[in-house]
C-alpha cells in the first residue's frame, strides 16, 4: 500500500523526518508516496509513486509508454490534479496543503509550461503570446515597455528576432515557429522550473535537436530546472538524467465498466 | 486586465458568429424598443384625443359606446338630444360652455360633424393644445365647411374646393346626397393625431338646411325640394344634437353636474367623464398592446438563447485555448469570467446598437408615423421603463451566459492542462 509508511519511517525520529522535509525543500520537485487515483465510466487509472527527486538547475527526461502517466504526474506538479495521497513538494512549497487558487497562482509565478503542439492562442499575436505568460502572476509582472523588451529579447534568442514577425497572428506562423514561440513564453519572466509535455513531437529529426538546443541554451542562461517528456531516446540522452516512469512507479490502468 | 483584452479579441477572431450574434440582440432589442415608444405613444395619443371638455352628454347607453360614437365617430347614437334638453343643459349655473354636435351624415367615407364655431376654441388635444388651421379659417357662411388634415391630403381638397355630403355614414352614398347643396372648404385643420383629422365640419344650422325635406327619412320629392337660396330664408335653428361636450366653471361641480343630467327627467341622458370612460376602453385595447410587448420579450429570449447556444458550441474547439490559459496561470475563476465577458460585450453591443437604431428610425421616421398613423411619438433617447427594459436585456443576457461560463470552469478544471480536442 503506497500510503502505509514503511517499517524504518514509522520509527524513524523525528529530527529525521525534519531533515527530510528540508531536503525536498531544497529541491526542484520532491515526491513522497504518491497517489492518484482517476476513474469514470469506461476507464479506472491509478499512479502511485513512491519518492522521486529532481534537484534546482537539473535537466531531466521522462520517458515512458503512451499511457503510462507522465502527462498525469506534469498535472501533478503543476498543481491542475491533485493526489489522493502523500505529498508533492515543487521549489519549496508543498502543494497538496495549497488551495488551487493558490496553486494557479504559484504555476503562473513558477513555471513556464510548453505543449506539444498548438501552444498559442490563435487570435494574439506571437507578441502577446509571449506576453501572456506574465499577466497571471504579481511576481512576475512588469510595466508594459518591460514586458515588451523580455518578450521580443526572448524572441531573439530563439531565431524570431524582428518587430514583423512579433506582430504577426500566432496562427500564421510554422510549426517549428509556433514551438519556439511557446518556449519564449516559458521562459519569459525567468521561472525557475520550466515543464514540457513532448515539444518536440511536431517538429522532423532535425528540428528536433535544434529546438533542443535552444532549450538548453535557455536553461543555462536562467539556470531554470527542465523536465521534458520526450518519446526519442537519442533526445532523452543529451539530459543530465533520464527518468523512466514504468521502472518509477505502480500503475495501474484498468479499462472496461466496473473495474 | 489580461481578460476583458482577451475577451474582445477572441470575439474578433470569431467575428462572423459574433456579428450575427450581436446583430439579433439588436434587431430584437429595436424591436422592443419599438413596439414599446408605439405602446406608450398610442397610449398618449388615445387617451390625450380629447381634453378640457369636462363631460360628454348624449342619449343614454354606455360610457364606452357614447365616447366611442361622439369622440371616435364610431358606431352611431341610439337617439338625438331635443334642442329644448340642450338648453336646459347651458342653463345650469355648474356649466361654462355648451358645443353641441350632431353626426349621421358623411363625405366620401368620412364621417360628417354639425358644431358650432365655438368647437374650435373648446375642443383641445394632447394637452390642452387648441385645433390650428393650416389654410383658411372656421366656417362662416351656412354653406361652408372646415375639413380635417387627412380629409384634405386624401381627397386632395384644398381652401375653395366644392365637397357634397352624402346623406348616412356609408362610404358610397347610393344616390341619396345632398348633391343640390355643395359646400365650400373654408378652412383646413393642421393634423392632429385624433378622429379630427378624419371630419368634415358644417355649421348645426347646415346640417339642418341639408335635411330640409327630408323629414320622412327619405330624399324630399315634387313640392318638398328647396334650393339652396330657398333653404337660406328658412328658420334653420337646430331642433335636436347627437351629443354636447361640456365644460364646467369648476372641475369640482362635475360629478353634480354628472348626477343631474343622469335623473334627467324629460329625456333619458346621461353623461360621462372622458377621462374615466378612456381609462375603461383603454383597459380592453391595452391587453392587446401588452401581448405586444409580450412577444418582442419573446424575441429578445430567442435572441439571447442564440448566443448562449453559439457560446455552448463553440465550447470543445476552445477547450485548448482553456488548457492554454491554465498553463500560464489562469484560474478556472478566469476561464468563467473570460466567457462571462464575451457575453456581456455581445449583449452590450446589441443593447447599444439596437438604441442607436431605434433612435435614428424614431428621429427620421417620426413626422412619417405622425403623418401615417397619427401616432405623434415622443422623441426620447429612453423612458425610465425603456431603460428598465434594456437593464432587464442586460441582465437576462449575464444569467443566460452563466450557463456556458459554468460549463466551461468545470471543463477547465476537469481538463487541466491535458489537451482535448
Amino acid at each position: 500500500m503506497p500510503n502505509a509508511a514503511a517499517p524504518a519511517d514509522a520509527t524513524a525520529p523525528a529530527d529525521a523526518a525534519a531533515a527530510d522535509a528540508a531536503a525536498a525543500a531544497a529541491a526542484a520537485v520532491s515526491i513522497k508516496n504518491l497517489l492518484f487515483r482517476f476513474s469514470n465510466s469506461n476507464q479506472s487509472f491509478a499512479l502511485e509513486i513512491g519518492s522521486l527527486t529532481i534537484e534546482k538547475g537539473e535537466r531531466v527526461a521522462l520517458v515512458g509508454p503512451s499511457g503510462s502517466g507522465k502527462s498525469t504526474l506534469l498535472g501533478l506538479i503543476c498543481g491542475v490534479l491533485t493526489p489522493n495521497d502523500g505529498s508533492i513538494w515543487v521549489l519549496g512549497q508543498q502543494l497538496e496543503n495549497m488551495s488551487g487558487r493558490q496553486r494557479d497562482r504559484f504555476r503562473a509565478d513558477t513555471l513556464g509550461v510548453i505543449f506539444q503542439q498548438l501552444n498559442l492562442l490563435p487570435y494574439l499575436s506571437v507578441l502577446d503570446n509571449v506576453m501572456l505568460a506574465l499577466e497571471f502572476s504579481h511576481q512576475r509582472r512588469l510595466s508594459p515597455s518591460q514586458k515588451q523588451e523580455k518578450a521580443r529579447y526572448l524572441l531573439e534568442c530563439l531565431g524570431l528576432g524582428g518587430a514583423e514577425l512579433a506582430a504577426q497572428k500566432a496562427s500564421q506562423l510554422s510549426v517549428g515557429q509556433q514551438q519556439r514561440v511557446a518556449a519564449a513564453r516559458a521562459f519569459v519572466g525567468t521561472p525557475p522550473l520550466i515543464i514540457a509535455d513532448e515539444p518536440t513531437s511536431a517538429l522532423d529529426e532535425d528540428r528536433q535537436s535544434e529546438f533542443l538546443d535552444l532549450l538548453f541554451s535557455q536553461q543555462r542562461q536562467t539556470d531554470a530546472t527542465l523536465l521534458m517528456v520526450t518519446h526519442n531516446n537519442r533526445l532523452a540522452a543529451r539530459f543530465d538524467r533520464v527518468l523512466n516512469l514504468t521502472e518509477l512507479c505502480d500503475l495501474n490502468i484498468t479499462e472496461g465498466a466496473g473495474a | 486586465m489580461i481578460i476583458p483584452r482577451l475577451a474582445l479579441r477572441s470575439l474578433r477572431n470569431r467575428r462572423i458568429t459574433a456579428l450575427l450574434t450581436v446583430l439579433s440582440i439588436t434587431l430584437s432589442v429595436v424591436m422592443l424598443l419599438g413596439v414599446e415608444k408605439i405602446r406608450t405613444g398610442a397610449k398618449t395619443s388615445f387617451l390625450n384625443t380629447i381634453a378640457g371638455t369636462d363631460l360628454i352628454v348624449g342619449a343614454r347607453a354606455g360610457d364606452v359606446q357614447l365616447l366611442l360614437y361622439s369622440v371616435f365617430r364610431i358606431g352611431d347614437a341610439t337617439a338625438n338630444i331635443s334642442w329644448q334638453t340642450v338648453e336646459d343643459i347651458r342653463a345650469r349655473p355648474e356649466v361654462k360652455w355648451v358645443v353641441p354636435i350632431s353626426l349621421g351624415d358623411s363625405h366620401r367615407g368620412f364621417r360628417v360633424m354639425g358644431t358650432s364655431p365655438e368647437y374650435f376654441d373648446h375642443y383641445r388635444y394632447r394637452r390642452n393644445q387648441p385645433l390650428e388651421f393650416s389654410s383658411g379659417q372656421r366656417f362662416d357662411d351656412l354653406f361652408e365647411a372646415v375639413i380635417g388634415h387627412k380629409v384634405a391630403r386624401e381627397l386632395g381638397y384644398q381652401e375653395g374646393s366644392q365637397i357634397v355630403v352624402a346623406h348616412g355614414a356609408g362610404r358610397v352614398s347610393l344616390g341619396a346626397d345632398h348633391g343640390d347643396k355643395p359646400f365650400r372648404v373654408s378652412g383646413i385643420l393642421k393634423p392632429t393625431g385624433t378622429p379630427v383629422d378624419r371630419t368634415v365640419y358644417l355649421k348645426m344650422q347646415a346640417i339642418e338646411a341639408i335635411h330640409v325635406g327630408w323629414e320622412r327619412g327619405s330624399a324630399p320629392r315634387g313640392t318638398d325640394i328647396r334650393s339652396a337660396q330657398q333653404v337660406r330664408q328658412l328658420d334653420l335653428a337646430p331642433k335636436s344634437a347627437t351629443a354636447l361636450y361640456v365644460g364646467l366653471k369648476s372641475r369640482m361641480m362635475t360629478f353634480s353636474l354628472q348626477r343631474w343630467v343622469n335623473t334627467y327627467s324629460q329625456e333619458a341622458i346621461s353623461a360621462i367623464l372622458p377621462g374615466v370612460a378612456f381609462a375603461q376602453l383603454w383597459k380592453i385595447l391595452g391587453n392587446v398592446e401588452l401581448a405586444l410587448l409580450a412577444i418582442s420579450a419573446m424575441v429578445v429570449v430567442t435572441a439571447l438563447l442564440g448566443m448562449v447556444t453559439s457560446v455552448l458550441g463553440s465550447l470543445n474547439e476552445r477547450r485548448r485555448e482553456m488548457a492554454i490559459l491554465r498553463s500560464v496561470g489562469a484560474r478556472p475563476a478566469h476561464i468563467f469570467g473570460l466567457l462571462i465577458s464575451e457575453a456581456a460585450a455581445l449583449v452590450v453591443t446589441g443593447i447599444c446598437l439596437g438604441i442607436i437604431v431605434s433612435f435614428s428610425i424614431l428621429y427620421f421616421g417620426r413626422s412619417m408615423i405622425e403623418e401615417q398613423m397619427g401616432l405623434a411619438l415622443e422623441l426620447k433617447l429612453a423612458t425610465a421603463l425603456e431603460a428598465k427594459l434594456l437593464l432587464a436585456i442586460f441582465v437576462g443576457g449575464m444569467i443566460a451566459s452563466i450557463v456556458p461560463a459554468m460549463r466551461a470552469y468545470q471543463l477547465s478544471l476537469s481538463d487541466g492542462l491535458t489537451i482535448r480536442t
